[in-house]
């Protein structure tokens, strides 16, 4: 019996496909694994003194792509989320956007984010570009955390 | 995949997302092309077609063979029936245009953007490519040839800054 729900095979679709084909083959993304709801995948980073290349995400994706995925900063050994002093820091956007104090950082501080855009409906004309779009695919949420990530704002670790 | 065959990343007019296209190693561009037609659903008009590799100038003939002129696995092409996209920015007030192979990546043309309008570091990076009346940033990767149609070839962007997401 296949167990997969419609949800899960358009997600394993999509990250066989183009746009995140694309970003494996530019070295800005690779998928580590899938546990439906749930697949970690790691985003670069630019090089930073005493900062990793690279900083893992675990995606929860009930009902992808209908409903907005949402993410957190995760470590993979052992498996849980990542300890604050070791999530991203920067001087603007960055700080906002990894904010290990806003909701436990359970979540990213993010319009494409689904735990993120409740309560903040005014995202939606403010940072239109950033809305996570049911006809798109889990790209649309990496690119946004590339951009961050690779970024001047960017300067490593947050607790270094 | 068997070592016969390969993978592409193909772009171009009517190409929404970059398309990812299995193809056999001695394929010729026009088999090339008709694969991505098909797979892509493309209706544009036949017409005159360059194919170009990403980021360059020289159209390849459509009867060579992918193997004769280099191009292998996971490679990056377009195709097209303009020849050149006329491409235009504004900035603070100021327009700057520029004809681009369809071929060009927004990554290069925010690259020639910065230059033109003296955005340097932390400036070029807090600002981004946006089609012109919408809210669209097209990714660095996009070819600008998938964002115009034949017989207008000609496009138009905003430079305008990454807001902080806040409140």
């Amino acid at each position: 019996m296949d167990a997969m729900t419609p949800a899960e095979k358009v997600f394993r679709a999509h990250v066989e496909k183009g746009p995140f084909q694309s970003g494996v083959d530019r070295g800005r993304w690779r998928l580590v694994r899938i546990d439906w709801p749930y697949s970690v995948i790691t985003v670069a980073a630019a090089a930073r003194d005493n900062a990793p290349s690279e900083y893992a995400f675990r995606f929860e994706l009930i009902n992808y792509p209908v409903t907005p995925a949402t993410a957190q900063l995760w470590n993979e050994n052992p498996k849980g989320l990542l300890e604050s002093a070791k999530w991203p820091g920067g001087r603007g956007r960055i700080p906002l956007a990894f904010n290990p104090g806003w909701k436990g950082g359970t979540c990213l501080y993010l319009p494409c984010d689904r735990h993120a855009i409740e309560g903040h409906d005014p995202w939606r004309t403010q940072h239109p570009e950033m809305i996570w779009n049911p006809k798109g695919d889990i790209t649309q949420y990496l690119k946004i955390i590339y951009d961050l990530l690779n970024s001047e704002d960017y300067t490593g670790l947050r607790g270094s | 995949m068997s070592d016969q065959m390969i993978e592409l990343f193909v772009q171009g007019e009517e190409i929404g997302e970059v398309a990812l296209i299995r193809v056999p190693r001695d394929a010729t561009v026009r088999q090339v092309i008709q694969k991505a037609r098909t797979e892509c659903g493309i209706e544009a008009g036949q017409g005159e077609i360059s194919f170009l590799i990403e980021d360059k100038e020289e159209e390849i003939a459509l009867d060579a063979k992918l193997s004769e002129v280099g191009i292998g696995h996971r490679h990056r092409v377009h195709f097209h029936r303009c020849r050149r996209a006329k491409v235009s920015v504004n900035f603070n007030g100021m327009t700057k245009a520029q004809p681009f192979s369809p071929s060009a990546t927004i990554g290069k043309i925010k690259r020639w953007a910065d230059h033109e309008f003296g955005l340097k570091g932390v400036d070029a990076t807090e600002h981004a490519l946006q089609l012109c009346g919408t809210s669209t940033r097209p990714d660095l990767d996009v070819h600008v040839g998938s964002l115009v149609k034949h017989p207008d070839c000609q496009i138009c962007f905003d430079l305008v800054p990454k807001k902080r997401v806040e409140g």
